[in-house]
């Protein structure tokens, strides 16, 4: 299992205390490979919480993309619909999955093509904090 | 009279005999050609229709730019899926899938062509589709129309699709229908595969369809 840890703080100035997203774990995190051309991506992972408080991150945002969104997909009358979550919340003690087929990080407008081996940046906000993912591109399947 | 009565009594039994054992052998038969009809038309995840239902002329504009109408669906079995390019997850998904699937056809897989039909025709021009059908499958075609058409055609095919704004207007997205929508090579509405898809399922009911 991979985990990744903190970067932000390492990005942070040492004279800023550093409040990101204490108690966040991020796991399996990748951003899903594209046909060339793609206007947009999706990225998945799996968001644990070892405090004892709910963490909400409130949005995030790439250097690798025009803009970042949270989305679950919704089935219903054998229709697929994707929603716009506003923020996601991980319970005390508890996880997150961003799943295939359930939910994903909808990557808007890349940089530029991304093929499977590459890495891409992502910032979550959470409270007063940020932390920064560095998410491998990986081939479907 | 004594035997005259005994020779009628044994044609009765015999008439009898006869007639349960043809009733017997009817019934037989009938199971045999029910259980043969159930598993032609059971699907791991799908349904087929009892009578394939006959489509109407159309067209679309394929990935090549040319007219794509229901003359390029005769010959081979069609599996339809609707979709569009700024779908991240369930489109890539399934199209991967249908890949997968298709290669565990062997032989078969000859007889099958995989149709992309983008609902967001506003976003996808054909070169566009082009690139993006082929990466998953050289063999991969997609098309798309105007809206008026593509509604048409979902009409006749049982797929819908609706614009779903989003919240800053520019990033809409399209709800759409889930199912593949299977077509047999005589340009007929055979059935539909329904999800989740795995690729094992779907391969097993493709085999399934190939043959029919």
């Amino acid at each position: 299992m991979k985990i990744i840890r903190a970067f932000s703080c390492l990005l942070a100035s040492a004279s800023i205390p550093c409040l990101a997203c204490d108690g966040l774990d991020i796991a399996d995190a990748y951003v899903m490979e594209s046909p060339p051309g793609a206007g947009v991506l999706a990225g998945f992972a799996t968001l644990r919480n070892s405090g004892d408080l709910p963490i909400t991150i409130s949005r995030a945002d790439s250097p690798d993309f025009s803009a970042v969104e949270f989305h679950a997909l919704v089935r219903k009358d054998g229709l697929i619909r994707m929603v716009v979550e506003g923020s996601l919340t991980v319970p005390p003690h508890g996880a997150l999955a961003i799943k295939s087929g359930e939910r994903h990080m909808m990557l808007f407008k890349p940089a530029r093509d991304f093929r499977a081996g590459d890495r891409v940046t992502i910032r979550l906000f959470c409270g007063t904090g940020t932390r920064e993912l560095q998410m491998p591109v990986e081939k479907n399947g | 009279m004594r035997p005259k009565r005994v020779f009628i009594r044994r044609r009765i039994v015999q008439i009898v005999a006869i007639t349960l054992v043809a009733v017997f052998a009817a019934l037989l038969g009938l199971l045999a050609w029910e259980e043969r009809a159930r598993r032609v038309s059971q699907l791991v995840s799908g349904t087929l229709l009892p009578q394939a239902r006959a489509i109407s002329d159309f067209a679309l504009t394929g990935d090549d730019g040319k007219a794509y109408t229901r003359a390029d669906l005769l010959g081979h079995w069609t599996v339809v899926f609707t979709g569009y390019t700024h779908c991240p997850d369930v489109c890539p998904t399934t199209l991967s899938q249908l890949k997968a699937a298709k290669a565990r056809l062997g032989a078969h897989a000859a007889r099958l062509a995989v149709l992309f039909v983008s609902v967001d025709p506003e976003r996808d021009a054909p070169d566009h589709l082009a690139r993006y059908v082929r990466y998953f499958d050289k063999e991969f075609r997609a098309a798309t129309a105007p809206v008026e058409v593509l509604t048409a055609l979902g009409r006749q095919l049982g797929f819908v699709f609706f614009r779903n704004p989003g919240p800053e207007g520019e990033s809409y997205s399209v709800d759409h229908s889930a199912e593949l929508v299977l077509i047999d090579p005589k340009a007929r509405l055979a059935g539909y595969l329904t999800p989740p898809f795995y690729a094992e399922t779907l391969a097993a009911d493709l085999k399934t369809v190939l043959e029919r």
